[in-house]
């Protein structure tokens, strides 16, 4: 009688595994355009995700084994057991799982359950190191048609999302601890699981160590990001013609003067040229010759060079005759400098 | 000050000798103005602006001699003269140079009468340059039948060296005059700066004079006392203020009494500032000397600080005080740091042994 029951749910599970398929293409496919959007990127996901994300569908052994063999009591197996198709997003930053999240979250054609949120989890319990990842269960809210599959709302999806050290550490742990294989000796198992809570413990510091770097990298890049568009701004307003505003040249150069710019904003800038208004008289004339005196980058060239006129042509970051002509051009003598 | 957006109007060359030679050597005094093409144009005015601009070693002067004849009244009406008017005068100052150059080692070469507009810290004006520019020896490269040839010249002017030439440079800096030929302009409707290598160096300082006093009729201008002080006042401070240990102090302003007492004659605050400051605080350095308005060149007279420079002091928070000649404190004593093992004493050392106890 058992026989009979695992010999037709195999069979039903193999006629279904081409759909299975297509329908976690379907899933994958729709989430990478959502990236593409979000991140304003074209494949988003080639340049966001640490390994391509893969399709897969649960071998018909391991669905049988799971269905009958594990005592859970799956009223259908068929419809309760929600990851026969599944597809993994792996990421370098914690922050990105948490986006790639939301994305899914808001995807208006898909329902979705978070069936396992390691961060909700670890709030729970504490003390706990283990395995980290975001699962999802997504469902169609409406039936369609793919490549001649009819796929409705009873067919569900798993997407797992985590970064490549969660992942690493499920890699190692799912030899090991998750699904054991061989049955080892105890004090063997409990030293494996203890060093696995090790790792799973250093997982996590270091995934946080990644996420502050970037978010320092994301600060320091912001405020030279937004000096340049307040730049243009200024210039705009003051000299009544648009800037060429973040060109190579201008992000070359307020890169290389990263930290004397530390401390200037908009205000800063804004009191230099009101104070200095024949700099504005130097750009009308110049900017029909010169590149420099086009780009928004020239009024904060401007003020580094009145203030620190010994060092700006220590770092230049380009040819020094040009530096050479705009000192010379402003009525600072380029004696003794480091031209 | 910051000079820029210079534009030429008029220029005109004549030929500069010695005084001995002026009658053996008939010099020749052009009776055209120049029409130069925008690349040399542009490198009579980077030249100008080499010398002038902020930063660099160019002094005030204060108008001495204003008789009518003299450099002071001609250069002053010149502005407003017609070109015929412009040539003539300029020929009459070409001569009044040559007149000036008695001593052996002056050169001759050009003398160059430019006018023109620049802005003054955003006030357009205008101005009168006077260039003496000594001839310049070199090799033309020619090319000649497809061979490079090399061909001797001794007379280029304004090539690289700022060694020869000097410049004088009258900014019309008040024009409310009543126009009309050949007024008496009062000398403070004139900023006069001068550029002269000779001057930075007190050794030379009598071989500049034909050039600023002799012949422009001018004089260092008199501020020149009390911006030394300043500078002194202002370096002291700034000094005191950096974030460094005392025996770093110590040596910079041991540096800043070198620089007051040697033999240059020419205060120039960034020189000074590239020179012994360490790299991140030489522009803070430039800025507090902006700020007080020291930041250009000026001559140096170190008359109302004398006694600072006589006797240098050291004074610790226990009323005790080490006095000594600079030369003395920096030869022969050290501060060599904080008392490991008593709080509150700091270990120095002393060349020499006790002589005398009042």
């Amino acid at each position: 009688m058992e026989n009979i029951k695992e010999l037709e749910l195999s069979k039903a599970y193999n006629e279904r595994r081409g759909m299975l398929k297509e329908f976690g293409e379907f899933v994958k496919k729709e989430i990478c355009n959502a990236l593409d959007q979000k991140y304003f990127l074209k494949n988003a996901c080639d340049k966001l995700l640490q390994i391509p994300p893969l399709v897969r569908v649960k071998e018909t052994d391991s669905f049988i084994e799971k269905a009958l063999y594990r005592k859970k009591n799956y009223n259908d197996p068929l419809l309760d057991i929600t990851d026969q198709v599944g597809v993994r997003f792996v990421t370098l930053l914690l922050e990105d799982v948490r986006n790639i999240g939301k994305i899914i979250e808001n995807m208006v054609e898909f329902k979705c359950e978070k069936c396992r949120d390691f961060e909700q989890e670890k709030l729970n319990n504490p003390d706990h190191f283990t395995y980290q990842s975001d699962h999802y269960v997504i469902r169609l809210k409406n039936k369609i048609n793919i490549n001649g599959n009819i796929v409705d709302d009873s067919v569900s999806c798993e997407v797992q999302i985590r970064t490549i050290l969660q992942h690493a550490y499920a890699e190692m742990s799912h030899m090991s601890d998750y699904k054991p294989a061989i049955p080892l000796e105890e004090d063997k198992s409990k030293n494996i699981k203890r060093l696995l809570a090790k790792g799973s413990a250093l997982v996590e510091i270091t995934d946080d160590a990644f996420g502050e770097i970037q978010k320092m990298l994301i600060d320091c890049y912001n405020h030279i990001d937004n000096l340049l568009q307040e730049s243009a701004k200024i210039y705009k307003s003051f000299i009544g013609e648009e800037a060429n505003n973040n060109t190579k040249l201008g992000i070359k150069i307020a890169d290389a003067y990263r930290d004397l710019l530390k401390d200037v904003n908009k205000e800063k800038l804004q009191y230099w040229l009101e104070n200095n208004r024949f700099f504005i008289e130097v750009i009308k004339n110049k900017r029909k010759e010169s590149m420099l005196y086009k780009d928004s980058i020239i009024i904060i060239l401007g003020w580094l060079a009145f203030h620190y006129k010994i060092k700006v042509p220590k770092l230049w970051p380009e040819d020094s005759a040009y530096l050479e002509d705009f000192y010379i051009t402003i009525g600072i003598s380029t004696q003794g400098l480091a031209f | 000050m910051s000079i820029i957006n210079m534009r030429i109007q008029r220029v005109i060359a004549h030929e500069v000798v010695r005084a001995s030679e002026l009658n053996t050597l008939n010099p020749i005094y052009s009776n055209i103005l120049i029409s130069l093409d925008n690349k040399s144009l542009n490198l009579l005015i980077d030249r100008i602006m080499a010398v002038i601009s902020q930063g660099s070693h160019c002094v005030d002067l204060t108008v001495e001699d204003t008789a009518p004849g003299r450099s002071f009244n001609i250069i002053s009406n010149m502005l407003d003269f017609n070109d015929a008017e412009f040539i003539t005068n300029s020929r009459n100052l070409a001569a009044q140079l040559s007149n000036a150059q008695t001593s052996g080692s002056i050169k001759s070469g050009s003398a160059i009468f430019i006018q023109g507009t620049l802005y003054d810290d955003g006030t357009e004006s205008r101005f009168i340059a006077i260039i003496k520019a000594d001839y310049d020896r070199g090799l033309m490269e020619r090319i000649e039948n497809n061979e490079v040839m090399l061909e001797y010249i001794n007379n280029i002017i304004l090539g690289d060296s700022t060694r020869l030439m000097k410049l004088a440079l009258f900014i019309e800096i008040n024009r409310n005059h009543t126009t009309g030929q050949n007024q008496v302009r009062n000398t403070d409707d004139f900023s006069i700066k001068v550029f002269d290598h000779l001057m930075q160096n007190s050794t030379n300082g009598n071989a500049s004079l034909y050039f600023y006093s002799t012949f422009l009729g001018c004089r260092i201008a008199d501020n020149s006392s009390s911006k030394t002080k300043k500078f002194y006042e202002i370096t002291r401070n700034f000094i005191n203020s950096i974030n460094t240990g005392n025996e770093d102090k110590l040596e910079l302003y041991g540096h800043l009494i070198s620089y007051l007492s040697d033999n240059s004659t020419i205060i120039n605050p960034r020189e000074f500032s590239i020179d012994y400051f360490p790299e991140d605080q030489q522009d803070s350095f430039l800025r507090e000397c902006e700020e007080q308005g020291i930041a250009e060149s000026f001559s140096k007279n170190t008359q109302l600080i004398k006694g600072k420079l006589r006797r240098e002091s050291i004074r610790f928070t226990s009323n005790i005080t080490i006095i000594a000649l600079p030369e003395e404190l920096h030869n022969s004593f050290c501060i060599i740091g904080p008392d490991d093992e008593n709080e509150g004493w700091v270990k120095v050392r002393i060349r020499g042994e006790i002589e005398n106890i009042k």
